[in-house]
């Protein structure tokens, strides 16, 4: 009964839309991560036609906290979404969501905002336009900010301050970036946001350039059928666009959360960040065991990463536990760069290329990958394919790897320390220029 | 409750739209009404009446634009002053029909519709197709 509605619903759409058909270009496909890529009305589609019962479908919409016009303003439009619209409340849309069987997700980023809904593959239809109304005509009531949304911004704030980790990351990314990347990603208590900021900056960023809607567990053909028929009348707009510049500096925040304490660089983007955080590693990929890499011998204290964001990545060494151990481990990453900075040996450059191919493509499975695949359509305008991730990751010299080493123990660094900030150390105090 | 006001205000808009005979009946006496009612006379709004102590009135006094909500609670303590000192107001302050606005009625409409959607929800019977 509901396959038969369902298919006459996309006869319906597929001849009510021949303007949008003409303008749809030919699929092309990245056969080895599986996804098909098209463009239609002028919106980014990806599709990974899995098989299975489950369809996941997101929004990835440039409207990340680096966009915010008015700071806080991204946070507040990422907790608008399934409220009110026009069509149906956002109590309408979750007991329908609950009765049909499914979730609905929201997330922020700093590049993004990702609407998210899994459900019943029969079900796309529904979800589907359901997307696309939350994504073109929120109501944004003034009373929804009040009663709805702004206990939630406080509620996620509090959560994020309880986290030392993450008060840590913002730190670090205020002091890396400064504006734009550097800006908080939650609202936090001085910042007064009004409905107007949410509405003009939703006008701003929920338009069709703005937007790229991957898929798993559908076919491209289905897809564009879909983004014809609901998101025709959704405004074209212009491209966010934001610049990452490194500045660097250190930033100590008292908080009794826990101690961390991080320091990093940024740059644009290059597989040599991600060699080197795989070189350096720290966090363990097997259970009982800190592994065999650099930062292993500080038994799980210290570790490396790679945050990547759209047109730079931030190179990050954390260390975590009593202000004693911090400034141990915080030694002994130094100490580790420095043995870097002396040079590689091929094993363990063989060794830091295969973790670092691992992670990229690793980061473009599953469910969360499926943002970071739509973070990428919109940057580069395609899905890039498995083998050229692959051979700019094996083409990273032991050269260039040292050099970079280098550059962090020479150069100045962003740097954030959280907990106990009398006793946690400097980082010139561990040999670093901040 | 949820519904009475709703209720109310659809009976008076069916009455003025479909039973024109009915309607010419009855506006006459509305202006009788508020004259002898006189809450104008002590510079209230219609809306200033409406009982408030219900938890769908105090949602939707919640709901008011900042301005309108201060506005309110003016005329209110104007009018309970009035009201101590025996007193109407100077007779070039009475409000005019003009002023007297339905400002309230939209935002318990609103929550009103809200409540009755949530109750619908709550009691909803899923049938199998």
């Amino acid at each position: 009964m509901l396959v038969s509605s369902t298919s006459a619903c996309f006869r319906r759409a597929a001849s009510s839309s021949v303007r949008a058909t003409t303008s749809r270009s030919i699929a092309t496909a990245a056969a080895d991560l599986g996804f098909e890529t098209s463009t239609v009305d002028g919106i980014k589609i990806a599709t990974k036609d899995i098989a299975g019962p489950i369809t996941t479908l997101s929004f990835v919409i440039k409207a990340g906290s680096r966009y915010a016009t008015v700071p806080g303003v991204a946070h507040a439009l990422q907790r608008f979404a399934y409220k009110n619209t026009p069509k149906r409340s956002g109590l309408r849309l979750t007991r329908e969501t609950e009765l049909l069987g499914g979730s609905l997700t929201s997330v922020l980023t700093r590049d993004s905002i990702v609407l998210t809904a899994r459900f019943l593959k029969d079900d796309l239809p529904y979800f589907f336009e359901a997307l696309s109304d939350v994504f073109v005509q929120p109501t944004l009531a003034r009373h929804e900010l009040a009663e709805v949304v702004a206990p939630l911004l406080k509620l996620d704030a509090k959560l994020a301050d309880a986290d030392a980790a993450f008060v840590a990351s913002e730190a670090i990314n205020s002091a890396a970036y400064r504006k734009g990347l550097g800006l908080p990603l939650y609202a936090q208590a001085t910042d007064s946001i009004s409905i107007d900021n949410v509405r003009s900056y939703k006008d701003a960023v929920y338009t069709k350039s703005n937007v790229a809607i991957v898929a798993s567990g559908t076919d491209i053909s289905t897809l564009s059928d879909l983004v014809s028929t609901y998101l025709e009348t959704a405004p074209a707009g212009t491209a966010s666009t934001n610049a990452s510049t490194f500045y660097g500096g250190e930033l100590r925040i008292p908080s009794t959360a826990g101690n961390v304490l991080t320091f990093g660089i940024a740059a644009e983007p290059s597989p040599t960040f991600n060699v080197l955080a795989s070189v350096l590693g720290g966090a363990s990929s097997i259970k009982w065991s800190y592994g065999a890499s650099l930062l292993g011998a500080t038994a799980g204290k210290a570790y490396a990463k790679v945050t990547p964001y759209s047109g730079s990545s931030l190179l990050t060494v954390t260390a975590t536990g009593s202000p004693a151990e911090i400034k141990s481990a915080g030694a002994a990453a130094v100490d580790a760069l420095k043995t870097v900075a002396t040079g590689v040996s091929s094993e363990i450059l063989k060794k830091g290329i295969a973790g670092a191919k691992f992670e990229a493509l690793s980061g473009l499975e599953s469910t969360a990958g499926l943002a970071s695949v739509g973070e990428i359509l919109l940057g580069s305008g395609s899905v890039p394919a498995a083998a050229k991730i692959i051979s700019e990751i094996e083409s990273v010299t032991a050269d260039s790897v040292k050099s970079l080493a280098e550059k962090i123990l020479s150069e100045k660094v962003a740097a954030a320390a959280v907990g106990k900030v009398s006793e946690l150390p400097y980082v010139d105090e561990l040999g670093l220029k901040a | 409750m949820t519904g009475s006001y709703l209720r109310t205000y659809f009976l008076a808009k069916y009455i003025t739209s479909n039973a024109p005979a009915l309607a010419k009946l009855v506006t006459p006496l509305q202006g009788f009404m508020i004259e002898t009612n006189g809450y104008r006379k002590m510079g209230l709004r219609y809306d200033d009446l409406i009982a408030e102590e219900n938890p769908i009135v105090q949602k939707a006094i919640n709901r008011l634009p900042p301005k309108e909500y201060y506005d309110r609670n003016f005329r209110i303590r104007r009018a309970h002053q009035l009201s101590l000192m025996h007193q109407l107001l100077p007779k070039d302050e009475y409000l005019s029909a003009e002023e007297d606005v339905r400002y309230l009625t939209p935002y318990i409409l609103e929550v009103e519709a809200e409540m009755k959607e949530r109750e619908y929800f709550d009691n909803m019977t899923v049938v199998k197709k």
